[in-house]
């Protein structure tokens, strides 16, 4: 299969995720939609890397930062949602406007 | 049509079809499970790249960790029965235009743009490769990478146990 196959399923992916960060209010659910994008980019890296003329192994290693990054970021957003649960009772991110703990 | 075609289609899809479940499912709980496909369809394509040790990661820590933990977010924070999942049908509907307009660009851009395509030859063990090449190579990205690990873990408890004002 060609590269084009890998770049439109990753188009796809990026598309979905930011039309869910975009439709969701849920604060949980614009996570989801950030990990779809992260591994969007991360399935591009990787395609790439295979066929193109770049060492094979960079994109990969690029890619696993890209885990790394998204596992902090998961981390410290969910201890943000926590909070703003108990803050105001939920997630809805319309209803969250106050920056002022 | 060969089984590796075969295979690339059928992961391929299950990638898109659990995504766009994720993005448009009306229950939460069901787009979080969705959500487990998308990493494993991922996953496979890695395979199929040619990049096992990473297929594995993604496993390990997309599906073992970080959607273990939205799972347990959705079910720590969804007592509220009335809480709308998603934003009104007007905003909807600007969010899928401008989804559709930049998918169309990017369609545009993959097909347009002349990729200098090769096919190198796989190498034997991408694991060896890696290992060599975080000890070398990305040596300083690696250990920045450490350290932000550290950081955003001790943030994240300090977060998640200093809540709500209450000390």
């Amino acid at each position: 299969m060609s590269l084009h196959f890998y770049l439109v399923v990753a188009a796809l992916l990026f598309v979905l995720g930011l039309v869910c960060m975009i439709t969701r209010r849920n604060a949980v659910a614009l996570l989801m939609g950030v990990e779809l994008i992260l591994n969007s980019a991360n399935l591009n890296f990787v395609a790439f890397s295979r066929f193109t003329e770049a060492r094979a192994l960079d994109g990969q290693a690029t890619a696993i930062f890209v885990i790394i990054l998204a596992a902090c970021e998961a981390a410290v957003a969910m201890a943000i949602v926590l909070n703003l649960y108990r803050q105001q009772r939920g997630i809805d991110v319309d209803a969250a406007r106050e920056l002022q703990g | 049509m060969d089984v590796k075609t075969l295979l690339e289609l059928l992961f391929g899809l299950l990638t898109v079809a659990s995504a766009a479940w994720v993005a448009f499912s009306p229950k939460l709980l069901h787009a979080g499970f969705s959500l487990l496909f998308t990493f494993f369809g991922v996953a496979g394509l890695y395979v199929t790249l040619g990049a096992d040790f990473l297929a594995v990661t993604q496993v390990l820590v997309y599906i073992g960790g970080i959607l273990v933990l939205l799972l347990f977010g959705i079910l720590l924070t969804t007592a509220m029965p009335t809480a709308e999942l998603s934003v009104g049908p007007s905003r909807r509907g600007q969010g899928l235009a401008l989804g559709a307009l930049l998918l169309g660009l990017l369609l545009l851009a993959v097909f347009r743009a002349g990729w200098p395509l090769s096919f190198p030859p796989l190498p034997e063990n991408t694991a060896r490769g890696l290992g060599t090449g975080f000890m070398t190579t990305w040596i300083l990205p690696f250990e920045v990478v450490s350290i932000l690990l550290l950081g955003s873990m001790l943030g994240a408890l300090h977060l998640a146990r200093h809540a709500g004002g209450e000390k």
